[in-house]
């Protein structure tokens, strides 16, 4: 009789990839990012920094389920979302999840 | 005797034919304009739609749907720009007569404000893109990331920065 586990984290061999992060292009200042994530995934990311601050463009490119700041958001794909925020949550639901961040960065004190 | 019966059943007719389309084909229509999902195909009649989704003291965001055979120009305010594709789309040097460059859905590309650009359709769907106006012009140029840069990176479970 065969026997079928499900699958964790410490039963494979390396780190298990569930998505890939690919910066696009950039000039210091502005940078766009192309995400994916297995479904199921989660991936929080930071954008917090003392000497500056990032303004956001999220675009779904699937079905995401995000938060910005805690403040959850449901997007459809193509949807738009901007945010100052300084921590961001994107889950996959059950497919893939897909979806574009251009960050435009300002310092916080001009002078 | 015939005759007019037969004119005024026509009337009748007519008339039932006016209030069939009022009530039911004319504001399915209007609503095909206004609210049309944009998957649907659209015919090459139907005009450019831009929508402005946000704007914000960086960014002024704005969608477009061009439908087939369609040309949008893209760029008028000379600021830069960048054009994210939502669907298959083609994107061209307006002002400069060099083939237009096929994008697939999700590519993203910088446009500088001195170069107008233009988006059509390059399949059998409506050209789709959301276009970001940048408020702000820095000298700093633009850079894609290429090989021998490392520009993705592995998302791994369970690990954090």
């Amino acid at each position: 009789m065969q026997r079928t586990e499900k699958m964790q984290p410490s039963d494979c061999d390396g780190p298990a990839e569930i998505g890939e992060t690919t910066l696009l292009f950039t000039n210091g200042f502005v940078m766009a990012y192309r995400h994916s994530l297995q479904s199921g995934g989660t991936l929080s990311s930071s954008y917090y920094s003392s000497a500056s601050r990032d303004h956001l463009l999220f675009i779904a490119l699937s079905d995401v389920h995000a938060s910005f700041d805690g403040e959850d958001e449901q997007l459809k794909a193509g949807q738009v979302y901007t945010s100052d925020a300084t921590q961001v949550e994107v889950s996959a639901g059950q497919t893939e999840a897909r979806w574009i961040v251009v960050r435009v960065n300002s310092p916080k004190h001009p002078n | 005797m015939l005759g007019r019966k037969s004119a005024s059943t026509l009337g009748n007719m007519k008339i039932f034919c006016y209030a069939f389309l009022t009530l039911f084909l004319l504001p399915r229509n209007e609503f095909a304009q206004v609210g049309a999902k944009p998957d649907e195909a659209s015919p090459s009649s139907e005009p450019l739609r831009e929508r402005m989704l946000d704007e914000n003291e960086f960014f002024r965001v704005s969608r477009l749907d061009a439908p087939i055979g369609k040309v949008a120009l893209i760029g008028s305010h000379k600021r830069d720009l960048i054009v994210i594709a939502l669907s298959e789309i083609s994107l061209s040097a307006h002002s400069q007569s060099v083939t237009p460059v096929p994008l697939p859905e999700g590519a993203v590309r910088f446009v500088s404000g001195e170069t107008p650009s233009a988006v059509s359709s390059s399949s059998a769907a409506s050209a789709q893109v959301v276009v970001a106006d940048l408020k702000q012009h820095w000298d700093a140029e633009i850079r894609e990331c290429k090989e021998p840069k490392k520009c993705s990176h592995p998302i791994v479970m369970g690990r954090q920065k």
